[in-house]
């Protein structure tokens, strides 16, 4: 199957404006300097109006676009959906994501089924699906481990780039049970809120010889993922009182990003759209405890939150003894911030993400396809700021709005 | 197995000027020195020449997943496809140029009904 295209074609037209998002919003600034430039609505305005404008033309382009496609109603197999990205030049300019570089928004379509909503998994739509996952529990035995395991491996071999079974077996077998390790004491950290730790992901490169890595290598010949799930928010207490055993640091570590979350001002917009994921890269500190990663690129897993329906945020908590986040860079070297700065990352980071989910279109019912999932990349800076990503930076946590999706 | 490995080559020209017009849609990403740019694409572009282009590779791996009746008695069920794009913008024309990728700029997902 091969298509040879080529398209040329000149513009000569007045010049205009190309939408540009505050300065504030990709640079490390405070949350309550960019509050004041450009999330109230005195100052600023004519700017953010601006960037709406020219924020819902691209989004009514690649509607228009994805409403041309043919879809053959007699095939077996359908384009389901399709992921588009929208970039941020170093000055703030918005537009469709070119060639090189990382997305600041990915946007996701969904086509509806016979004109109704569709309803699709949401992990199924942001995960890579070209990795194998390894799925691990904390209840799984050392022999259902191995059961897990086996095929993976023996997936591998077939592939021809791994010869030797019994080394990636047990590299990938003592992998696992590190992993274990992790997640049992995630699903022991205490409840603090409305948001909770649901999904936790390592990436690993497993080269020739079957030598495994935390990052992908160039070299790699092959790449999988573990992966451990909850599947819902368990029955585990709010934490109203003293703990009666010492939390373990990474069981503080998921509780306290859980409850700096509930510092988000706005999680529900007109259009349908919720804010009620976000993905953070984490590294491991010299102890071993996760610590969160600067860039996603480097990190060694990924940790994913997600905002429970029922409404909490009243309660009166038991201080979580925490006090603040290791930022490691990809040198190993980290930087500490304070719960309070982080917390003001994420309300800037929501509030940035609520302009994009608010402005959205409504649900048009005869349309074919569906924006369902906006998720937006967020840069870490050295300094402890935050800001949306430019096609030069690193992303390093990630914020979903979703609307008519299963998660 | 979760997804399957498609080749087709694309190319996608586009002849840009530095300075937008008043419709025109802009388009960034990074130069050969890992800077970034915008360019400036004909509004046209993606009505005229990208939907045609995105229907015509739709058609061909949906077309392409319905012959392959012998995936149906293997263990492990065929279910999902996901072909990425990558959107070249240069200036000069390139000839076969082919990027497809699995994390690409534009992800197309095919489904089993």
């Amino acid at each position: 199957m091969k298509l040879l295209i080529g398209f040329l074609f000149l513009t000569q037209m007045a010049f205009a404006q190309m939408a540009t998002v505050p300065t504030e919003w990709i640079e490390s600034s405070s949350y309550s300097e960019a509050s004041r430039k450009s999330f109230g609505l005195n100052q600023g305005r004519d700017e953010i109006t601006s960037l709406q404008k020219g924020y819902q033309n691209l989004i009514g382009h690649k509607s228009g676009m994805l409403e041309k496609l043919s879809g053959d109603e007699e095939k077996k197999w359908y384009l389901q959906s399709i992921k588009t990205e929208l970039g941020i030049e170093a000055k703030g300019g918005l537009g469709i994501m070119g060639a090189g570089g990382e997305a600041a928004l990915e946007l996701i379509w969904i086509r509806k089924k016979n004109g109704a909503k569709s309803f699709v998994s949401f992990n199924n739509e942001i995960d890579d699906q070209g990795t194998e996952a390894i799925q691990i529990s904390s209840e799984m035995s050392p022999e259902a481990l191995k059961a897990e395991i086996e095929p993976i491996v023996d997936l591998a071999l077939k592939t021809s780039k791994i010869k030797k079974r019994a080394f990636l077996f047990k590299n990938l077998f003592n992998r696992a049970l590190e992993f274990q390790k992790t997640i049992a004491e995630l699903e022991n950290a205490p409840s603090m809120g409305p948001w909770y730790a649901y999904k936790y992901q390592m990436e690993l490169g497993v080269s020739v010889e079957g030598h495994i890595t935390p990052f992908l290598e160039v070299g790699n010949a092959l790449r999988l993922r573990m992966e451990w799930w909850k599947l819902k928010k368990k029955e585990v207490p709010l934490m109203l009182t003293q703990p009666t055993q010492n939390l373990s640091p990474n069981a503080k570590f998921v509780s306290a990003i859980a409850q700096d979350l509930s510092f988000i001002d706005q999680n529900y917009f007109q259009n349908g759209f919720q804010l009620n994921c976000m993905k953070v890269g984490v590294g491991t500190s010299v102890k071993g405890n996760l610590v969160i990663a600067k860039a996603q690129a480097n990190a060694k897993g990924s940790i994913f939150f997600l905002r429970h329906e029922e409404d909490v945020l009243n309660q009166k908590l038991f201080p979580l003894p925490f006090d603040g986040y290791s930022l490691q860079s990809k040198d190993q070297s980290t930087i500490e911030v304070g719960r309070h700065q982080f917390r003001q990352a994420i309300r800037k980071s929501s509030n940035i993400l609520s302009f994009f989910a608010r402005h959205a279109p409504e649900d048009e019912g005869d349309k074919k396809y569906e924006l369902n999932v906006i998720e937006a990349e967020f840069e870490l800076f050295t300094n402890g700021g935050i800001g949306l990503v430019t096609v030069e930076g690193n992303a390093g946590l990630t914020l979903f709005a979703t609307r008519n999706v299963i998660i | 197995m979760k997804y399957f490995f498609l080749l087709i080559p694309m190319a996608l020209i586009t002849a840009c000027q530095p300075n937008g017009g008043e419709n025109s849609i802009p388009v960034v990403g990074l130069n050969q020195n890992g800077k970034s740019q915008v360019q400036f694409v004909d509004p046209n572009f993606l009505g005229q020449k990208l939907t045609p282009l995105l229907t015509n590779i739709s058609d061909k791996v949906s077309s392409s997943l319905d012959a392959h009746e012998t995936l149906e008695s293997q263990p492990w069920e065929l279910s999902r496809v996901t072909v990425g794009l990558k959107l070249e913008t240069e200036f000069e024309v390139i000839e076969d140029v082919l990027e497809v990728e699995n994390e690409g700029d534009i992800e197309l997902r095919f489904q089993k009904r």
